[in-house]
């Protein structure tokens, strides 16, 4: 597969590989305005000491810093890991057009996998979010943070959390995409592998 | 609570442009501005509370539990020992207010010691190994002066915690029996639905120098949101925010936020001087979670992302003075119901406590406002 949204998720992953040689939980982000990349961002909790500063929010301050708000209204998100309940919040108060994710966060997702604020009732106008773009590769990276923070714990933990899981479990697309839109964007095959899979419990970010 | 007063909701532009519309208001006619109430001097009737506690719509949770370290001591230097205990211990991942201290012990004390206490030291997951907690007990034990103490003095045991505090009474009851008995700070026969008198009146002056802060934010321009953040152990203030969403042009700048990032920054700094006071590298094991133990006093029930924020901070308890029912995150009532300080889906819950008397707020904020 090789759509435009690969390509910005790729720009996406290049920043959460910065976030892991920064030892930050490796999630990264890109704003696209008019085909463009506008901001980029990483986690920065770490050195921050500040448990907010994830990466949707450091991009989000780029953008403000040029441009109005509004700005939102035409811009989309690619983010290598579901948003958190936070930011999925943030996304919505900004009116983000649509956000493009790799892989769910079962922990403190917001877009489907814990709460479904992009989605709900609410003040602003939803947006929709679209999981799936590199998620293995999202997934591989989370993955290798969490080994080595294993390692590195004082107490060494048990054998099985340090080996790297090379295995991935289906996505369950219906999960977070209205039917009428899978097809369009992720093509037949990923409506007739909906019927099969149905767990996606990666615990990630 | 007050209604609204402004811009009618049908309006598609009061949502769209939330923020504006306190701005429009304030100068022309500023018929939303009432006199400041004097909060020390109210005095809720009937002994009733101040505060009432919000529950989310998950509220009926099951019991979990959490490994903790306890000892027993004699209740001679109980006071002693607490206070050089400690000094000494890590910050606990887990929260741990809900929790006694001391208990009781059922044994009758087998020597010249007098009545023995079991003593809540902290969670396994604080101090993993058993040596490290025998290192803290050990200079403790020096206190004990008798010729024959008790060999069960000082030796710790593992034994089982409820995890968070329960939210009825009677499950709070429930849960004691088998654990590690859950208590309400200052006050063990009350439990959970009422706040304990000396919270109430502490609360009452922080949420005199909340009105302070939205009669600052109202001046300068700002929407009337405030927020700070405490430390229930000294009662002291850490931090103060205003909502500045005005003024930065940024509509994420809500007060919660700005408080959060405020007592991060505090840290940061604090710890870059130690750092280069001592040339050396703190630990960094509980980075992320900076409010642990902190209490939260805000104007306004927050919306979901400021709730989120808690929830990654690690706030321990929420007080608000009013309900936001289109955009709140709490009030099972508000918005679509997240009830997130009580979520069990998600890593961290904290209690949540509204204002439940006269309206104490000067000025209105559109209903259409994140919190
Ligand atoms: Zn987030
Ligand atoms: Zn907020």
């Amino acid at each position: 597969m090789g759509t435009i949204h690969h390509e910005f998720m790729s720009s996406a992953l290049r920043m959460a590989n910065l976030a892991f040689e920064s030892d930050e939980v490796p999630v990264g982000c890109v704003y696209v305005h008019d085909g463009k990349i506008i901001a980029e961002g990483m986690n920065d909790t770490n050195r921050s000491l500040c448990g907010t500063r994830h990466a949707e929010f450091l991009g989000i301050e780029t953008i403000l810093q040029t441009h109005p708000a509004s700005i939102f209204e035409e811009t989309d998100l690619y983010v290598t890991v579901e948003p958190c309940v936070m930011c999925a919040s943030a996304l919505r108060q900004l009116k983000i057009r649509a956000v493009y994710f790799g892989c769910a966060n079962d922990r403190f997702g917001g877009c489907g996998s814990v709460l479904r604020i992009n989605s709900d009732e609410g003040v602003e106008r939803p947006y929709p979010a679209y999981p799936g773009f590199y998620r293995e590769d999202a997934i591989m990276l989370l993955r290798r943070f969490y080994l080595q923070e294993n390692e590195k714990a004082p107490v060494p933990k048990a054998k099985k959390s340090r080996e790297l899981k090379t295995d991935f479990s289906p996505l369950d697309l219906g999960k977070y995409v209205p039917r009428a839109e899978i097809e369009q964007l992720y093509g037949k095959d990923a409506l007739a592998s909906l019927e099969d899979g149905k767990d996606s419990s990666e615990k990630e970010a | 609570m007050s209604p609204s007063v402004g811009v009618s909701a049908l309006d598609e532009t009061v949502s769209k442009n939330a923020s504006e519309t306190y701005l429009h208001h304030k100068e022309p006619h500023n018929h939303n501005h009432r006199r400041r109430v004097s909060i020390a001097s109210l005095k809720a009737p009937d002994s009733a509370s101040l505060f009432a506690q919000v529950k989310s719509r998950h509220e009926r949770t099951e019991l979990e539990l959490v490994d903790v370290w306890t000892t027993m001591i004699p209740a001679k230097i109980a006071t002693t020992v607490v206070s050089q205990l400690k000094q000494k211990l890590p910050k606990d991942p887990h929260t741990l207010m809900h929790l006694r201290r001391l208990v009781k012990d059922d044994l009758p004390p087998r020597d010249e010691s007098g009545v023995l206490l079991s003593l809540l030291i902290c969670s396994v997951d604080a101090v993993p190994s058993e040596d490290d907690v025998r290192a803290l007990l050990d200079p403790l034990s020096e206190l004990v002066t008798t010729p024959t103490p008790d060999e069960r003095l000082f030796v710790p045991t593992i034994k089982h915690a409820p995890a968070f505090a329960a939210p009825t009474k009677e499950q709070s009851k429930e849960w004691s029996e088998g654990t590690w008995p859950i208590m309400w700070r200052g006050n063990p026969h009350l439990i959970v639905s009422e706040l304990p008198q000396e919270d109430e009146e502490e609360l009452k002056g922080h949420l005199e120098r909340l009105l302070d802060l939205t009669e600052e934010a109202h001046n300068a321009g700002e929407i009337p949101i405030a927020t700070i953040i405490t430390d229930p152990e000294t009662r002291q203030v850490v931090a103060s925010s205003i909502d500045t969403r005005n003024s930065s042009r940024n509509p994420l700048s809500h007060s919660v936020m700005s408080c959060i990032a405020k007592v991060a920054a505090a840290e940061l700094a604090r710890r870059n001087a130690v750092a280069e006071m001592s040339n050396s590298q703190e630990d960094a094991s509980n980075q992320a979670y900076l409010c642990h133990n902190l209490q939260l006093i805000t104007t306004h029930e927050p919306c979901a992302m400021c709730c989120m924020a808690m929830v990654h901070s690690r706030i321990s308890r929420l007080v608000y003075v009013q309900n936001m029912p289109r955009s709140g995150g709490i009030d099972r009532n508000s918005g679509p119901g997240y009830g997130i300080h009580w979520n069990k889906h998600l890593n961290w819950r904290f209690e949540a406590w509204g204002w439940n008397f006269e309206d104490i707020l000067m000025y209105d904020v559109d209903e259409n406002i994140n919190a």
